[in-house]
């Protein structure tokens, strides 16, 4: 009787199944464990962790690591990704035009048409004209509004304000008549004076009506046709805001701009194709499709795709001991974003959607130096080690062990940084394909779709449902359920968008509502995971008809997701494709399908 | 004079209550009135005599419609918000000797408001803007009672299903 060790080290989990081979060769499975992969995979580092996990499923059914005869390693997938934005349009203000910001209180309600002044000039100005009060942070309120008074007591018309500091309600609120007020507007000073301005507020609930429509912004100015188009990007930029300054200067002058993002060269088996990125992500994939099979794919030096390129090749070089020069990247995924960016001389950090484009790119080499790793490894535990075989094979045979499944079956596994997939025919016959982006390239749209700066972040919305907390002790999750606290939740959590995380609930600092965070959350895993499974299934499905797949399972992490697996499930119900996740051994879920293959095909050697 | 809003309601409408034991200076009210008053949620102030060891804020979010009060002790010696189902010594904010100036008093009051509105606070120590470092700042109280138990009871009937759950896709 034998005991035997599978071990997958995979690029986020290292995992272990032991068993034990009855004198029959026939396996019996005893424990499995899981542990975080130490180092990148195929490095020596890994070997920390296969000894963590090793122990860890040894210990748990009284074992020691000498009563193993042997550990069989897998032959890991060569593949590593990363992924890239680059951003192709913004919006420039030559000479400030505008502020369209939404304050979380401004004052008073309607439209004020006339001509910006300071207030501290306002006691020499003309009777006959409109104008609109520029309110600087240094005026206490109740000073502003008795200036404000005194004007329109000696007969000026003040048609709005402009403020600084968030005061426009208390300013609002002593006036004799009442204005439209937009508070908040940091650069005051950057308003020029002497101008025709227009400031609109909307009541609450609602969101300005005409300082967000071109033809209303050419009536209040008189614009003609050829200025009416130069003004749509204001428009489109105050869309769904509660408050907007508009203010037409001489000069002034907003454009979006687009950015040369370099060019993608895409180099086939049959044909050659170059395309600028700033052309989007449709003409993008266009050509991948066109130009595929595809054999090398270069970008161009000094930009942001050039240096993940770069990236991504000089760390596989390390990882295979090869030159860079002898390392190519392999497949692209392309995905068109919307980007919130600050518009460039913007007065109170006003932003506008700019257009991104994000890329994940795949480097793909022959074999990682496992032979080295087991050598370490037999070093350190004293157990014979080898490395059985390829780890598309192992993971079919391990998910075949999931009840109700059958050839022809393929699996699909949504890592971090590549979409694999694999499938058996009943001749037992096993294709697989590896595509690049995956669940890292899901975290970088959101981190960009919802301006976070913070990829930590992105990958906890990612990975977690959003709760909404409503009071000091409820919070309502995204799907409804009201969820009671015995304690008083942390104020700084109080009104705030939270994600569920492991270690509690993370405050977000973001004014959108759940169901928006969710849209974008959901919209990235369907652009990414969805479509790239469905192009990785054509690849392996006989005649690259996913049709005629039978059974689907999906293994690794991704099949843990709280939705990924009804999405895909929704994407492939109109192929007729059994979908689910794997359930490795009846009892392991989408784990363990690696460890599991490695140990029944050992088993099934030694018993021919 | 008191600078009051000029539309404050009549009393016994509901409003965000401010008592203080006995008389206090305007320029230690009037900032917390503003902070109300600019979010649009109305206010009342009144004196009163603290009764032994009583909580003052507390008392004055019990009276309050909107179960929201502010209370200021002995000379505005500290000033506390306190809400309906808070227990009584543990307000929600306290402000005492040094940080009781006109900025820290309006953000107080902002955050009254904010309470009965269900908007989000707003801190001292982060102004306006982002809090990049809020992200891994949970409170201790859910992390250790509620969450433990959360996790534990999610665990224990996950465990059959996926004896692994929790790792990263």
């Amino acid at each position: 009787m034998a005991l035997i060790a599978g071990v997958d080290i995979g690029n986020n989990s290292t995992e272990v199944a032991i068993a034990e081979l009855a004198t029959d060769g026939k396996p019996h499975f005893l424990a499995s464990s899981l542990v975080r992969t130490v180092g990148i995979k195929g490095t020596l580092q890994n070997v920390l962790g296969v000894i963590e996990a090793l122990d860890l499923a040894l210990t748990s059914v009284k074992l020691l690591r000498k009563d193993l005869s042997l550990v069989l390693l897998n032959e890991a997938t060569p593949v590593i990704g990363d992924v890239a934005m680059e951003t192709i349009t913004e919006t420039v203000i030559t000479e400030s035009a505008m502020i369209g910001h939404n304050p979380s209180t401004p004052g008073g309600e309607g439209l004020g048409l006339g001509t910006t002044i300071r207030l501290a000039e306002l006691q020499d100005a003309a009777p006959e004209r409109k104008w609109i009060a520029i309110i600087p942070g240094t005026m206490d309120f109740q000073e502003a509004a008795a200036v404000l008074n005194r004007a329109g007591s000696a007969g000026l018309q003040v048609a709005a304000g402009i403020a600084q500091k968030d005061d426009a309600v208390l300013i609002n609120n002593r006036l004799y008549s009442p204005i439209p007020i937009v508070d908040e507007v940091v650069h005051i000073d950057r308003i020029p004076v002497g101008m025709p301005a227009a400031v609109e507020v909307a009541g609450p609930g609602r969101s300005i009506e005409k300082l967000s429509n071109p033809y209303d912004i050419a009536t209040l100015f008189d614009l003609n046709a050829e200025e009416t188009r130069s003004v749509v990007p204001v428009a489109r930029a105050l869309m769904g805001t509660r408050s907007a300054v508009v203010i037409k200067t001489p000069k002034g002058d907003i454009e979006e701009r687009r950015i040369a993002a370099g060019k993608i060269t895409l180099i086939g088996q049959h044909r050659k194709e170059e395309i600028p990125v700033e052309e989007g992500a449709e003409a993008i994939m266009e050509k991948v499709t066109a130009v595929c099979p595809l054999v090398e794919i270069q970008a161009e030096p000094g930009t942001h795709v050039g240096g993940m390129f770069e990236h991504v090749r000089k760390v596989m070089a390390e990882l295979t001991d090869q030159p860079v020069g002898e390392i190519s990247v392999q497949d692209i995924l392309a995905v068109d974003t919307l980007k919130p960016q600050q518009v460039l001389g913007s007065l109170a950090g006003e932003y506008a959607l700019g257009n991104a484009v994000g890329l994940a790119a795949m480097v793909k080499t022959h074999k990682l130096p496992m032979q080295r790793l087991a050598r370490k490894l037999e070093e350190e535990i004293m157990v014979p080690v080898a490395v059985g075989g390829i780890e598309a094979e192992m993971a079919i045979r391990g998910a075949l062990t999931t009840p109700g499944t059958g050839p022809p079956l393929a699996i699909l596994d949504l890592g971090g940084g590549s979409t694999d997939a694999s499938l058996i025919n009943e001749a037992g016959e096993i294709k697989s394909t590896h595509l690049a982006g995956a669940g890292d390239m899901v975290t970088l749209l959101i981190d960009t779709e919802l301006g976070l700066e913070d990829r930590e972040l992105a990958e906890n919305i990612k990975r977690f449902p959003l709760a909404k907390v409503e009071s000091l002790f409820h919070m309502r999750h995204e799907n409804g359920t009201v969820q009671f606290f015995q304690e008083p939740l942390d104020p700084r959590l109080f009104g705030r968008v939270v994600v569920m995380a492991e270690n509690g609930p993370i405050p977000l600092d973001i004014r959108e509502q759940p169901a928006k965070i969710a849209a974008v959350r959901r919209e990235a895993k369907q652009k990414v995971f969805i479509k790239n499974g469905l192009r990785a299934l054509e690849r392996v499905a006989p005649a690259g008809n996913i049709r005629l797949i039978s059974f689907l399972v999906m293994v690794g992490g991704s099949a843990l997701d709280f939705e990924i697996p009804k999405m895909l499930s929704d994407a492939l119900l109109d192929y007729g494709v059994v979908t689910g996740r794997a359930n490795v051994r009846s009892q392991e879920g989408p784990r363990n399908a690696v460890a599991t293959g490695l140990v029944l095909a050992h088993a099934e050697m030694e018993r021919n | 004079m008191r600078d009051r809003n000029p539309r404050q309601l009549e009393p016994d409408k509901p409003a965000v209550l401010i008592l203080s034991d006995g008389a206090v200076e305007e320029e230690l009210i009037n900032p917390i009135l503003w902070g109300l008053e600019e979010e649009g949620i109305p206010s009342e102030f009144r004196e009163t005599v603290a009764q032994n060891g009583e909580s003052i804020s507390k008392k004055a979010a019990y009276q309050s419609l909107l179960g929201v009060g502010i209370g200021i002790n002995e000379r505005g010696s500290t000033i506390s918000l306190h809400h309906r189902d808070l227990l009584d010594e543990k307000p929600l904010f306290i402000l005492s000797g040094e940080d009781r100036f006109s900025e820290q008093l309006r953000i107080l009051g902002t955050n009254a408001a904010r309470l009965v509105k269900g908007e989000p606070l707003v801190f001292y120590d982060q102004p306006a803007g982002r809090s990049k470092s809020g992200s891994s700042n949970p409170s201790p109280q859910i992390q250790l009672d509620q969450l433990a138990k959360i996790i534990a009871a999610a665990v224990i009937e996950l465990l059959p299903v996926f004896p692994f759950a929790g790792e990263s896709p």
